[in-house]
């Protein structure tokens, strides 16, 4: 079924928009909040999270690239999960590597702290202006990575390139973005 | 180390541009590369060698066997 049919389904408050969201993109939403969570139970429970939460949204609100909304509800909702899992034990996961992989290039402990010095907002448009000037692989490795915490091996297969290529890819999008935060002020 | 930064960054990414989630939900095939003429002369290659091969033992069973019937002939 057609994105825009689907949204019709939400906005006459049919239940079977729930159904038909599911069988579209379920599996997708699903591979994320996995991607993030590594816990079948929990992921599942996002993706519920996910389609309740986009029923509430829809209407007023009436996104022009859904499958986009989708993911971006999901992986909010399954990196808060992680988060509020994970204040108590640190340690594991994709997401650990993800900050591991983001740290290398990204000297945290020289900048300050985001909610004195820089708006959320402002950090978003020089990562979305870092996206635009990067090659479209390197960005869909990025998106691939660091959006939906795809594994090496996964994005690799994905872009159909070697392991090792789709490192040296990702290490590059990572200092191309750190020239984009120091360009910005926002790391030194 | 500054992890909060960190984990605020990665919340950021989060909230990227629609248009590059959309780009990175295209099937995947689009992006496979096709493979280069180089490699697909190089497979030619090799089925044409190995037909050529094949065909050259059947004609050579072929000659044994019918020069076999001939001398039981």
């Amino acid at each position: 079924m057609d994105d825009n049919d689907i949204i019709d389904l939400f906005f006459a408050r049919r239940e079977d928009a729930l159904l038909e969201t599911r069988q579209k993109y379920g599996r997708r939403l699903l591979f994320t909040a996995m991607n993030i969570l590594h816990n079948a139970e929990d992921a599942e429970e996002c993706v519920s999270d996910t389609l309740w939460k986009t029923w509430e949204t829809i209407p007023p609100t009436r996104p022009t690239m859904f499958g986009a909304f989708l993911s971006k509800i999901t992986r909010n909702l399954s990196l808060n999960l992680w988060k509020a899992q994970h204040a108590i034990r640190r340690g594991g996961g994709e997401v650990e590597l993800l900050l591991g992989e983001l740290e290398d290039c990204i000297p945290a402990k020289e900048v300050d702290t985001p909610e004195t010095a820089y708006e959320s907002q402002v950090l978003t448009e020089t990562i979305n202006d870092c996206l635009r000037s990067m090659d479209q692989t390197a960005r869909i490795a990025f998106v691939l990575r660091y959006f939906h915490g795809e594994s090496i091996q996964s994005v690799c297969t994905q872009l159909n390139m070697s392991e090792s290529k789709a490192k040296s890819l990702l290490f590059r999008t990572r200092n191309h973005l750190k020239a984009y935060l120091e360009k910005e002020g926002i790391v030194r | 180390m500054n992890r909060s930064f960190l984990e605020h960054l990665l919340d950021c990414i989060g909230a990227i541009d629609d248009a590059f989630l959309e780009e990175a939900e295209t099937p995947y095939f689009i992006y496979t590369k096709p493979r280069s003429m180089g490699r697909i002369l190089q497979y030619s290659a090799y089925g044409a060698a190995g037909l050529a091969v094949l065909g050259g033992a059947a004609a050579a069973f072929w000659r044994l066997r019918s020069g076999r019937s001939k001398k039981s002939a």
